[in-house]
């Protein structure tokens, strides 16, 4: 078991750079997403630590180890790939147990292993099935025995659910996640999924454009998102960003004004900049309450999305002129809003985020 | 039950299946005509109106063997063979590197590879030939098979890098990762999932060399001759010998479809072939 650790790491195809100056550690034991959209450099960052990509420059640290110029055998790895990478000729046994074959490990020995991983992954009965015809899942299943099979250092998952049916997807996510805990094995997982980044991993590192955006437990990253790209990308719906200005102690954006704190207030420069705040910390209530504490601005009903538990309304907000900006509130649900209810809208000024418009940094957040 | 349901009912069916036996019926009487004269006597051969019963006779392959077809039967299928051959050995693995490794100047080389295959044969042949003839290689069966090997390794470089290219990437990452070298994967990885459509790609190799005519009769000669070359002889002085010139047609027929049979199923999958997807 080892830490894995990028230190700045650079990875160049021709004049475009797909990861730029990357420094990352996964702690032993770890399980870390890398979630960004496509292109955004996860799946070359993990390529990189396999040893399957090159590296430009940099260094990745296994442990105290440089690794960066062995080859990807020499590694002490495992991988499980989004297309399983089955060899197809195989039965499911012969898969599982092709890494002890390579390395010369047969007879008692491979198949109490063998036998033992199929156990973990109830895999038991079909294993003299040839892998051609099973299902996704299962395939998958057969991947993962194999990369668990040989104890490797580190485990990386390149996208290993996205092309299972979404019952099973829920239920590998809660497998992989047992077996990492129970193995204590260093693992990488790269998604664009951020439903399973949050619910596997124990931190996620959200990337775009090659660039590393912030680092941290869910939470951390929900709550106190470092730019304007992870506040947008994490969350469900996401998070309401609107342009305003900051003067004094009052923000005022189209059609809507808040006052903060005094003790917030000192921290922030005047200028321009853009509020965030999530739907669950909008409220929304008949307009004639309107004007007390928390009553932020007016507007009109427009679309209600019933979510069972909850309700996701978009709200047209009133501008002095002409129309002001929209805005998507959580409530719990179900509420009797229509589309076309004129509302009072309140924002939970203690949640509100401030990023700078120009740099698009959170300026609350220590970068 | 695909199949049956896919089925036309009634008339409609019974309307396709009476066009595909009338299509069939057309496209095979050449060759039932050709069956039938190498035991037509040469009395029967154009007797008007035809003569649909007739007594065989065997004088046509006697003659045959008399003038010794059976050697050039010989050259041919050891030609086609040995130069196919030698294209799967060589171009396997240039299909490969093509289809995976970054070089620089990749794709230039490669439309380059398939530039012997852009210019009309007979424009080929005549550079060839003036070749042949200063380093002494008119005639020889060396000389045929590396001609062979000019057109039908482009061909094949050109058609199983695409099937190089089907094959997921994925399988040769995990492979490396348990610290298999390149050449490794290749031979254990890649080759066996490679089968069908190398073979399907080398029976075509064989075809095209077995039904070569332009080439042989150039760069061939009096001891080198293959089947294709041969049927001309048969044009005579004392005029063309038909019921013969049907044997040797016969016979040249033969080993292609018998291989086409034999192995349909690989020749079909390995069109169809495809990585394994859940």
């Amino acid at each position: 078991m080892s830490s894995i650790a990028f230190e700045s790491v650079f990875k160049r195809y021709g004049e475009v750079d797909a990861v730029r100056e990357l420094n990352l550690t996964c702690a032993a034991g770890e399980m870390l997403a890398l979630l960004g959209p496509s292109g955004c450099g996860k799946s070359t960052t993990l390529k990189m630590a396999a040893g399957i990509e090159s590296v430009s420059s940099g260094e990745i640290w296994f442990g105290d180890k440089p690794v960066s110029r062995l080859a990807p055998g020499e590694r002490n790895i495992a991988m499980v790939f989004e297309d399983y990478a089955l060899y197809p000729n195989m039965t499911v046994w012969e898969n599982v147990g092709f890494p002890l074959k390579v390395r010369g490990i047969t007879g008692q020995p491979a198949s109490q292993r063998i036998g033992e991983v199929l156990q973990l992954l109830g895999l038991r009965q079909m294993a003299d099935q040839p892998v051609r015809g099973l299902s996704g899942g299962a395939m998958q299943r057969v991947s993962i025995g194999r990369a668990l099979v040989r104890d490797p250092e580190v485990i990386l998952f390149d996208e290993p659910l996205s092309h299972l049916d979404a019952d099973q997807k829920v239920q590998l996510r809660a497998e992989i996640k047992r077996l990492q805990k129970l193995r204590q094995v260093t693992s990488i997982l790269v998604t664009h999924d951020q439903t399973e980044a949050i619910a596997m991993a124990d931190r996620v590192a959200v990337m775009n454009h090659g660039v590393l955006q912030q680092v941290g437990a869910p939470q951390d990253l929900y709550e106190r998102p470092a730019n304007l790209f992870v506040a947008n990308f994490i969350g469900e719906p996401p998070m309401n960003l609107m342009k305003a200005a900051y003067a004094g102690n009052r923000i005022v954006g189209e059609g809507w004004e808040v006052t903060l704190t005094t003790a917030r207030r000192a921290k922030l420069p005047d200028g321009a900049i853009v509020a965030g705040i999530r739907p669950e910390h909008v409220t929304v209530s008949a307009p004639d309450v309107a004007g007390d504490a928390g009553g932020a601005a007016r507007g009109t009903i427009i679309y209600r999305e019933p979510r069972g538990d909850a309700d996701v309304l978009t709200v047209a907000l009133d501008a002095g002129s002409g129309p002001g900006g929209k805005l998507v509130a959580e409530i719990a649900g179900p509420t009797a809003w229509r589309a076309g209810d004129k509302v009072s809208v309140g924002l939970d000024v203690g949640r509100l985020l401030v990023f700078d418009a120009a740099s698009e940094k959170n300026l609350e957040v220590a970068p | 039950m695909a199949e049956a349901s896919s089925r036309p009912e009634g008339s409609r069916g019974l309307f396709w299946t009476t066009l595909v036996i009338v299509y069939a019926a057309i496209m095979l009487f050449p060759i039932f005509w050709m069956a039938s004269m190498m035991v037509k006597p040469n009395e029967a051969m154009f007797a008007r109106p035809t003569q649909w019963l007739f007594v065989p006779t065997l004088d046509h392959f006697s003659y045959v063997i008399e003038q010794g077809f059976h050697w050039s039967l010989l050259t041919s299928f050891v030609l086609c063979t040995v130069s196919t051959a030698l294209v799967v050995i060589i171009g396997t693995p240039a299909a490969y590197a093509f289809a995976r490794f970054e070089m620089k100047g990749k794709d230039d080389l490669f439309l380059f590879i398939l530039g012997s295959r852009m210019a009309p044969p007979v424009c080929l042949v005549i550079p060839f030939y003036l070749i042949y003839a200063k380093v002494g290689l008119l005639d020889s069966f060396l000389g045929l098979t590396l001609a062979y090997m000019t057109f039908n390794l482009s061909f094949y470089v050109w058609v199983l890098r695409s099937f190089c290219r089907d094959l997921p990437v994925e399988l040769e990452e995990a492979a490396a990762l348990e610290g298999w070298s390149k050449v490794q994967i290749f031979r254990r990885v890649v080759f066996p999932l490679l089968r069908n459509g190398i073979v399907a790609t080398s029976v075509l190799c064989f075809i095209f060399a077995w039904n070569e005519f332009l080439f042989a009769f150039m760069l061939g000669g009096k001891s080198v001759t293959t089947l294709p070359v041969s049927i001309p002889k048969l044009i005579t002085s004392q005029g063309v010998r038909w019921g013969e010139m049907a044997v040797v047609g016969m016979t040249a027929l033969l080993p292609v479809l018998a291989v086409v049979f034999v192995l349909q199923r690989h020749i079909v999958r390995g069109l169809t072939l495809g990585a394994v997807k859940g």
